[in-house]
Parts: structure tokens; C-alpha cells; sequence
């Protein structure tokens, strides 16, 4: 075992026990056990996930702009689904059932929080692993089999579900109101599995953040990171099995013959459907339990690591660390009681919808303080306009933006009139949708040197940020408008809706397409600076290259197996001390002692 | 991991601080039970993961008992039945391998490999004794004409016996993993944690196991 | 570069503000009472968030502008001002509370249709809403103001009878049935919502409201239409591969029109 060179920044470390390093191929890159490896396991998933999805928001798109122009190749991949490539309206469906689907669990639930959080949640906080290693390898590999059984659905006999990411029954339950056959299985049991899944690797972040942290780090001196990552464990520990529950009752209820969704006396095309007395309101309540806290799952651990990138290219301490600490608590707690705002208009008591609605609104409170504490983060920086600070302040932005819509969408009275128009559509996409996105572009732009000791191309990274930043917003920003003609969600076309045809939104639809297609170019620009980058950009041999000051920027780059080498630094202060008075540097790392900080004459 | 690897050294464990530091202690041998300091962090450690585990799964029941209260709430179609009196003997059974697994962790704790074995083995039988017992019961309630498609009271009843059983399962691949290991010669240093994790875990199974007796019971 | 962040940040905000000034495109206009209070509620968050969004959005530029320039004075070491940070929290939970909290007595009159109602039980027309993949069946009582039993294993498309309306049953003889929507101009409506077979969603963007016609449950929607014309119902849940054609029309009619078309309809039945 090589020896690890402690770094000069450390002062004072525990010496820990350290593990072999695994030789073999597969051991070390296959069924490893080491977080970083699983942690880029999950990345290298959710990245071909993203391109997955992205793909098909653009069959999406172009089905909606030119239904009859035939794609090519697209015939030769489905033939039933796009005869002679003409997507047929149900190939439609699916399409944006599947988007939906990958987006938000195969790419927005794994690369901030089994990617990002895997790789460096433990090295941030001074431990040598997670806390169980092999559950965190069965957990990677588990999600790959959800993957791979979602994958699944496009290639069996009536091809991927098509009654949408949400799943209502009696549309997903009863194989007659569809021509879905296998793939709604095949889905239902994906989400299943990626449930088992998600609740060992939510077990694990929570006994590693509360075990493993290094001597002298404290709760209230983790980065904000840590923090997210650990919240979002604890709301997928308490969501991810309501909806395991969900999902095993609409599997009996598909193969069973059970009735626990499927009420009686249905009559599907003139056919008599034998279930009696289940509730599709039930799955609602299951789903939606599950389905709010989600969306938390999928954006805190991207304020996480907007809060971290702000702060250390501001030069600047967090504006009020602990504030944010409560309000990612808060938004946590509030996320588990709003779930009734999904389903204002589907009929329940006017009573509980006006407490949703409060409770809603409430958590608005906590959104408004993060936002206030970013902007007065950076408030008497001294601002570095690397990429991933751009990418940060474009979080910042659209997290604003997708934030704001939600105030209209909260109140029952106004949602019973934007209720599953575009708007929402806008809503969600940019708030769940592209913040996180964009939170992750921040955080693999600024630790790639760490990761894998070489640097992203700046220049490129930059182009690929403005060419997103507008993109998105040329996207996303329309569909607010064809929300207001109303323009009804999931509409394979608008050509039999009379107001829609003559209100424009025929142009609005073309205009977005185009600024998607634009955007989609911008993610290949993104990949292919990712590759190249990895081949040969310019080599990364700093510890610390941003001047930052968590531990993952105390150990050599790239991290050793071990990640201290044995060595674990005690930490001495918090987590972002920038730009400290009577410092000799604008930045003191969370192992440097008081005597490293401010020199020898201070020494306490 | 050989003893090599755990090589001494001589700095004192420092027991408040942070990740991995359990091992800078001398190896473990044969005879030794897990008693060294710096086990009981690792004990902690998946006594904690076991209790995290347990609100996870604690979520995906009370998913099952709110829609099984809700649908018995709207529904017309609801036939209560009673359940088949095999599950009061599995009941007594299980409460009975509680028992010998508490017994199975007093014998690693007092330095006996043999008697741990011999409780384990115990506790493995009566565990697949219970789950016998489960389908047993399927079986008399399949002659009754109650299967699980009959009517939502019969849906929730597999269901809930099922997933109860397929998370008892779960305590008896860890009994017979541990089991397995305990007949090595090579020494494991988290052998402790493992025991005390699989008892907590197993405990848990048997109050789920009356919660869900309960439910079925009294909730028809 | 500060600048230019900046620039494009307000740019952005402000490109993405004035359609809503403009009305570029709109709500349609709302023809009854609650449809416009439901707009002035809406005026009023548009009016609120609109300042927040303008505002976050201008201090986020100023803040890139001003403290991205190059200067040798280092960054301050504030770590946070809890007075602002209460007084802004207090201020949030106002604002966002508040709105909901001053909306309620529009929703109270939306939703709350069993304690509160426009006009008395006598004067109100209940049609019955039953939708099925991808079709919208209206029924209507007919002369004598009872809805007809029906049976399931009536329930025949082909022939004519989507709802399996028993027309031997008391009060089915004379039951009207219909794929659009007629009403009289000023008179209450009474819609009740139901499914053969999935979920779908009865919407007129005109009324301001919508709601899930649920299988296995039964809505009721109510609306007193102040305006004469044509206006679309679309489904607005997800209901199927044809949920995009799924739509009928409300035709809101003069009180003379509306009883000539009900006598009509109810020549064909005899």
C-alpha cells in the first residue's frame, strides 16, 4: 500500500485503520465497494439517463410541432409505436411517460445524492468510507437492475406505459383503458426495486453523517452539503417505502385481480372491467406522500452545493449558516405535509385543501430565506466567475423563477384554473427540473479536477452555461404563457382544441421546440467537453486548486483509496471560513488550527 | 484481513472522534468476543443502522395500514373473516425465537462460540417454524375459499402476511450468515455488531409481526 | 463578466415579464362571478410575486455587478445579520399566507356548494357529466326533473346508450341525452361529474374552474353563466391516447333558444 503524504494544511489527524485496495478489475471498478467508484457509478447512470430523457423530451417536442413529419429511424427503432417514424398520439404518450420517469427518478434522485453525495459526503466529513460499504455497492447495483427493467419497457409488446410518470389508476391499473401491456409492469416493478434501492442508500448517508464525522466536527460545522445530503436521506427513508407500498398494491391490482385502486362498475369500450370498490383517490394520497417529498429529494442536496460554490467563490462565509441549516430542516419537515396541493381539483374535502394550501405557502418561508441568504452571500464578495459559479448563480436565478410560480399554484382558487395546464409544466421543470440540473453542472465542474485530477475546459464549460442559461429560459419560460390560454398538459396536439388554435400557441410550441433543440446541442457541447476532458485535459496536481475549504480539498488529487491515507485531519472551525480577519489567506480549511490561520503570534 | 494489516500501534484509541478509527487496536483473535473498546463504536454503528432500517421499514407498513383503513372505509365489498387460529401458535412461536435469538447474543457475550451456534440454530428453526405456520394458514384460508384476489379483507391479509414474511426471511439469511461465519477460523471483528444488529432487527420482526396479529384481528 | 451576468439575468426577468403586462396571451375572458374573483386573486399574486421576482432578480444582478469587480478590497467577514434574516422571514410568511389566506373566501364559494349556494334548490338546472375515453356524455333530466335509473349491463356505445340509462325505470322515459352542453344565460347550472372508466377532468377555461370526474365517485360543480356563446369543455387529466381530442362545448344560450332546443331534443325521444 502506498503511503499517503498527509497534507500540509492538516493539523492534527487520528490515525485510522486502512483498508486493502482491491486489485482485480472487477473488485475495483465493477463491485466496488469504495464510494468513490460507486459514487461515479451513479454519475455515469444518471448520465446516460439524461441523455435518455433528453432524447425523448425531444420526440416530445417534435411531436407536438410537426405531428405528421416523419423522423428518420425513428420507424426503423419502433415500428408500432412511429410507423414510417409518424409518432402515433399513444407512441406520444409514452414518450413523455418515460421522460418523465428516467428524469426524475434515474437522473434527478441518483446524481445529486448517490453521485455528488456518495463521492464526497464522506470525504467531507473525514471518514474513509461510508458507513456500510457493501450495502452502498447493493444499493448502485440495485438501481442499475431498476434501470435496466425500465429500459425494458420500450422493447416489449405494446411498448413503454403511457399513463404518465404519476401512474393514476384506473389508467395504469387497467390494461384495457391503454394498449400498455408489459411495460406499465415493467415500470411499476422498476420504481419498486429503484425504492429498495433508495432506502439502503438513504439508511447508509444517515448512519455515515451521524458516525463517521472526524474528530472535531461538529453537526453545525458540516458543509452545507452535508446537510442537504443528510436531509435528503431522512425524507427518502420516509417517502421511498410509502411508495414501495404503492407500488406492490397497483401491481396486485394489475396481476392479481385485486381492487385496491380499481372501483367497481368501470366499463372500458364497452367492456365490463371485474374489479369492485378500490379508490383511485388511494394512490393519489400514496403517491403523492411519496411524490412531494421527491421533489425535495431531487433539489436540496443542489442548494447544498449552490450554498458551497457561492461561498467559496465569493470569498465569502455563508450568510447565515445556521438559517440555512433550519430552513433545509424546515422545507424537510413541510415537505412531508403538503402532498393535498397535487390533488386540489381531484375532489377532495375544501377543508383539508385550504390547510395544504397554508401549509404550502409555508413553505415558501424557508425557499425566500435561502434565496435571500445566496444573494447576501454573495453581498461583499469578491466574486470569482469560474463556471461552476456561474452555474451556481443561473441556480439561484431559475431557482427564483420556478419558485415563484408555485405561489399561484399553492393557492386551491387560482390552481383550479392552472391545474395540469403548461404552467405547472413550467413550474416544475424549472424549479425540479433545471435548478437541480444546473446545481449539478456546478458541482461536477467544480470537483472534476478533484475526481479525476484533470480540468474541465473553463472556456468550453462557459459557452455550454450561457448556451443552457438562455436555452432553458426560452424553453420554460413560454410555457408559463400557454398555461395562462390554458393549454391542457399532455396533449399529443393541439389541433382539436379551438381557442388553442387560434390564441398562438401553435407559434409558442415552435419557438420552444427550437430553443430545445438549441439546448439539446448545448448538452452535447457539455458532453463532449466531459469526455474530452477526461482523455486529456490539462492535468490537476493542486490539493486545492479553488482555494476552498472543506477536507475533500486536504487529500491528494485524486483521492487516494482510503481517501486521508489513513490519516483523518481534526477539524478546527467551520466550514466556510473565507476572508477572515487578521488571516494571512482569504480562506482557512476546516483542518487548519487557529496557529495555521492567523500565524504564530495568535497562537492560543 | 489478516492480523498484519491491523498492525498496533501506539496511539490511544481516541474514542470521541470520528470515522474508522475502531481498528487502531490490537487484532482479533480466536476467543475473543467482541469485547475490545473500540467494538462498541462498531456495535453503535449498526445498532444505529438497524434502527434507520427499522423507520424505513416501519414507513412501508404504515403505508399498507393507512390504505387498508381507508379502503375498509369506503368500501362495500369488505367480507371480514377470521384469521385462521394456526397464527396464534406461529404467534406464540415467534415470541418463543425472540427468546432463544436474546439467548443466542448472552451466549456470544459470555465467550461461548458453541452455545451461540446451538442458539441460533434454535432460533433459524423456529423462525422457518413460524413461517410454516404462515403458510399454513394461506392454505386454510384457500380452503375456505379466501384467496387474495376474494375481497379486499383476504388482499390485505396475504399482503400483509407476505411482506412480514418476506422481511422475517431477511433475519434468517442473516442467522444463517452469521451462523456461517461464527464456524470460520478466521476472526471477525464486527462479529458482535452483527449479532446485536440482527437481534435488535429480529425483536423488531416479532413486535411488526403482533402489531400486524392486531390489525388483522381487530380491524376487520 | 459580472456585468454581463448581470445583464442577462435582468434581461431575462424582464423578457419574461411583460407578456403579463402585454396580455400578449391570455386568460379568456370570465363569464361568471366567481371566475372574475378568481382573476382579481389572481391579479393580486401576479402583482405580488411579480415584485418579488423583479426584485430577487434585480439583487441578484447588482450583487454580480458590484462585487464581481475587480478590487484589491477583500471580502467582508459578515457572517450573517439575524435581524434582517427574522424581519425577512416574518415578512415571507405574510406575504405567502396572506395570499391564500384572502383567496379562501373565493375558494369557499367555488368548493363549498352543499352549504352555500347562489340561488335556492328550486331555479337550479343539474345536468349530469359522465365521461368515458374520449367522449363527454351530457344528461339531462328532462320534463319531469328526475334522472332515470341506470344499469351497467346497459350500457351499450353502439347503440346509443353510453350511460345504460334504463328508459323503463321511473323518470328515464323523457331523460335527454346529449354530446354538448346547453344552458340558459343567467341561470344556475348544477354539473355532476362522473366516469365509466378512467379519470377525467371537466374544464372550461371561461367558468375558472375544473375538476376530476373521479370512477366510482361523483363531483358536483356549480357555475351561473352571465354571457352568451360558444365556449370548450377539453379534458384536463390525462385520460388515454385520444385524451388530446377528448372536448365538448358549453353553449350558453338566451332562455328562449335554450327551451326551443330542449323541446327538440325531446321530440326525438317519442
Amino acid at each position: 500500500m502506498t503511503e499517503v503524504q498527509v497534507s500540509p494544511e492538516v493539523a492534527g489527524y487520528t490515525e485510522v485503520h486502512r483498508h486493502p485496495e482491491p486489485k482485480s478489475f472487477i473488485w475495483k471498478y465493477i463491485f466496488s465497494i469504495d464510494h468513490k467508484v460507486i459514487g461515479i457509478q451513479y454519475l455515469l447512470l444518471a448520465m446516460v439517463a439524461v441523455f435518455v430523457g433528453m432524447g425523448l423530451s425531444l420526440l416530445v417536442r417534435l411531436r407536438l410541432v410537426w405531428p405528421a413529419e416523419p423522423i428518420p429511424l425513428l420507424g426503423w427503432l419502433f415500428p408500432v409505436g412511429a410507423p414510417d417514424g409518424v409518432m402515433t398520439p399513444e407512441f406520444y404518450l409514452a414518450m413523455l411517460t418515460m421522460h418523465g420517469t428516467v428524469m426524475v427518478f434515474m437522473v434527478l434522485t441518483t446524481a445529486p445524492q448517490g453521485g455528488f453525495g456518495n463521492y464526497f459526503l464522506p470525504i467531507q466529513i473525514g471518514a474513509a468510507d461510508m458507513a456500510f460499504p457493501r450495502l452502498n455497492m447493493l444499493s448502485f447495483w440495485t438501481t442499475f437492475v431498476s434501470f435496466v427493467l425500465l429500459m425494458a419497457a420500450f422493447l416489449v409488446e405494446g411498448g413503454a406505459p403511457m399513463s404518465g410518470w404519476t401512474g393514476y389508476p384506473p389508467l395504469s391499473a387497467v390494461p384495457e383503458a391503454t394498449v400498455q401491456g408489459l411495460g406499465q409492469d415493467l415500470w411499476v416493478a422498476s420504481i419498486a426495486v429503484f425504492c429498495i434501492a433508495s432506502l439502503l442508500a438513504a439508511l447508509n448517508f444517515i448512519v455515515t453523517t451521524l458516525d463517521l464525522r472526524a474528530k472535531g466536527l461538529t453537526m453545525m460545522r458540516m458543509p452545507l452539503t452535508c446537510w442537504t445530503w443528510f436531509v435528503t436521506a431522512i425524507l427518502g427513508l420516509l417517502a421511498f417505502g410509502v411508495l414501495l407500498a404503492a407500488g406492490v398494491l397497483l401491481l396486485m391490482d394489475r396481476n392479481v385481480g385485486t381492487s385496491f385502486f380499481v372501483p367497481g362498475g368501470l366499463v372500458v369500450s364497452d367492456k365490463q372491467i371485474d374489479h369492485s370498490g378500490g379508490s383511485p383517490i388511494l394512490w393519489q394520497h400514496l403517491f403523492w406522500f411519496f411524490g412531494h417529498p421527491e421533489v425535495y429529494i431531487a433539489i436540496l442536496p443542489g442548494m447544498g452545493v449552490t450554498s458551497h460554490i457561492l461561498s467559496t467563490f465569493a470569498r465569502k462565509t455563508v450568510f447565515g449558516y445556521k438559517a440555512m441549516v433550519y430552513a433545509v430542516g424546515a422545507i424537510g419537515i413541510l415537505g412531508f405535509v403538503v402532498w393535498g396541493h397535487h390533488m386540489f381539483v381531484s375532489g377532495m374535502s375544501p377543508y383539508s385543501a385550504f390547510v395544504f394550501s397554508i401549509l404550502t405557502m409555508c413553505i415558501g418561508v424557508p425557499s425566500a430565506i435561502k434565496t435571500f441568504n445566496w444573494i447576501g452571500t454573495m453581498w461583499g464578495g469578491k466574486i470569482r466567475f469560474t463556471s461552476p459559479m456561474l452555474y451556481s448563480i443561473g441556480f439561484v436565478s431559475l431557482f427564483v423563477s420556478g419558485g415563484i410560480s408555485g405561489i399561484f399554484l399553492g393557492q386551491p382558487t387560482i390552481d383550479l384554473f392552472f391545474h395540469d395546464t403548461y404552467f405547472v409544466v413550467a413550474h416544475f421543470h424549472l424549479i425540479m427540473g433545471v435548478a437541480a440540473i444546473f446545481a449539478m453542472f456546478a458541482g461536477l465542474t467544480f470537483w472534476f479536477p478533484k475526481m479525476f485530477g484533470r480540468w474541465m475546459d473553463e472556456r468550453l464549460s462557459k459557452i455550454h452555461f450561457w448556451m443552457t442559461f438562455v436555452g432553458v429560459y426560452a424553453i420554460f419560460g413560454p410555457m408559463h404563457y400557454l398555461g395562462l390560454l390554458p393549454h391542457p398538459r399532455r396533449y399529443a396536439e393541439i389541433t382539436s382544441v379551438d381557442y388553442l388554435m387560434a390564441t398562438g400557441a401553435e407559434g409558442l410550441h415552435t419557438f420552444i421546440t427550437w430553443a430545445a433543440i438549441l439546448t439539446i446541442t448545448a448538452q452535447f457541447l457539455f458532453l463532449f467537453n466531459f469526455v474530452r476532458s477526461l482523455i486529456r485535459g490539462a492535468p490537476c496536481k493542486e490539493d486545492n486548486p479553488w482555494e476552498a475549504t472543506t477536507l475533500e480539498w486536504a487529500i491528494p488529487t485524486p483521492p487516494p483509496h482510503d481517501n486521508f491515507g489513513g490519516k483523518v485531519p481534526h477539524v478546527h472551525r467551520g466550514a466556510y471560513d473565507f476572508s477572515l480577519k487578521g488571516a494571512k489567506r482569504d480562506f482557512a480549511m476546516q483542518c487548519n488550527d487557529d496557529k495555521a490561520v492567523f500565524g504564530e503570534a495568535s497562537g492560543d | 484481513m489478516t492480523p498484519a494489516t491491523l498492525a498496533a500501534n501506539n496511539q490511544p484509541p481516541a474514542t470521541e472522534a470520528g470515522g474508522g478509527d475502531f481498528l487502531t487496536e490490537p487484532p482479533v483473535t480466536e476467543g475473543d468476543w467482541g469485547k475490545r473498546p473500540s467494538d462498541d463504536r462498531v456495535v453503535q454503528r449498526y445498532l444505529l443502522g438497524t434502527w434507520v432500517g427499522i423507520g424505513g421499514i416501519l414507513m412501508f407498513f404504515a403505508a399498507l395500514t393507512s390504505a387498508m383503513i381507508v379502503r375498509h372505509g369506503l368500501a362495500s365489498d369488505w367480507e371480514p373473516f377470521a384469521v385462521p387460529p394456526v397464527l396464534y401458535v406461529s404467534t406464540l412461536v415467534l415470541m418463543l425465537s425472540s427468546a432463544t435469538v436474546a439467548k443466542a447474543r448472552s451466549e456470544l457475550l459470555s465467550g461461548s462460540l458453541a452455545g451461540l451456534r446451538r442458539w441460533i440454530n434454535f432460533s433459524a428453526c423456529l423462525g422457518l417454524a413460524f413461517l410454516a405456520g404462515q403458510i399454513l394458514g394461506w392454505q386454510q384460508l384457500a380452503g375456505r375459499g379466501i384467496y387474495v384476489a376474494s375481497n379486499p379483507a383476504s388482499s390485505f391479509y396475504y399482503l400483509l402476511t407476505a411482506g412480514h414474511g418476506l422481511h422475517l426471511l431477511g433475519g434468517i439469511a442473516a442467522l444463517g450468515y452469521i451462523w456461517a461465519r461464527v464456524r470460520g477460523i478466521r476472526p471477525w471483528p464486527t462479529r458482535r455488531a452483527a449479532i446485536e444488529a440482527m437481534a435488535l432487527y429480529w425483536h423488531f420482526m416479532d413486535v411488526l409481526w403482533i402489531y400486524i396479529l392486531g390489525l388483522l384481528v381487530f380491524w376487520r | 463578466m459580472g456585468l454581463l451576468v448581470a445583464i442577462a439575468v435582468w434581461a431575462i426577468a424582464l423578457l419574461l415579464s411583460i407578456p403579463f403586462v402585454s396580455k400578449t396571451w391570455w386568460m379568456p375572458e370570465a363569464i361568471t362571478a366567481v371566475g372574475r374573483e378568481i382573476d382579481t386573486t389572481f391579479l393580486i399574486t401576479l402583482v405580488g410575486t411579480g415584485v418579488i421576482f423583479l426584485a430577487a432578480h434585480v439583487a441578484l444582478g447588482v450583487t454580480v455587478w458590484r462585487f464581481g469587480r475587480q478590487s484589491d478590497k477583500p471580502a467582508s467577514d459578515s457572517h450573517g445579520n439575524t435581524t434582517m434574516e427574522f424581519v425577512w422571514t416574518i415578512g415571507a410568511l405574510v406575504i405567502f399566507v396572506g395570499m391564500t389566506v384572502f383567496s379562501y373566501s373565493v375558494w369557499a364559494e367555488t368548493r363549498f356548494i352543499e352549504q352555500k349556494s347562489m340561488q335556492s334548490d328550486e331555479g337550479r338546472l343539474v345536468i349530469e357529466v359522465v365521461g368515458q375515453q374520449f367522449v363527454w356524455n351530457m344528461r339531462y333530466a328532462g320534463d319531469d326533473n328526475v334522472f332515470g335509473p341506470t344499469d351497467i349491463d346497459l350500457i351499450d356505445d353502439a347503440a346509443g346508450n353510453p350511460v345504460g340509462l334504463d328508459r323503463s325505470g321511473p323518470g328515464g322515459a323523457d331523460d335527454i341525452m346529449v354530446p354538448e352542453m346547453r344552458v340558459p344565460v343567467n341561470q344556475e347550472v348544477e354539473v355532476v361529474l362522473k366516469s365509466k372508466d378512467v379519470i377525467h377532468n371537466f374544464f372550461v377555461p371561461e367558468l375558472r374552474i375544473k375538476l376530476d370526474t373521479v370512477p366510482g365517485l361523483v363531483g358536483k360543480l356549480r357555475f351561473l353563466p352571465e354571457k352568451e356563446g360558444k365556449y370548450e369543455i377539453v379534458c384536463s387529466e390525462l385520460c388515454g391516447l385520444g385524451h388530446y381530442k377528448m372536448r365538448s362545448f358549453l353553449h350558453v344560450v338566451s332562455q328562449q333558444e335554450y327551451d326551443d332546443w330542449l323541446a327538440e331534443q325531446a321530440s326525438y325521444l317519442f
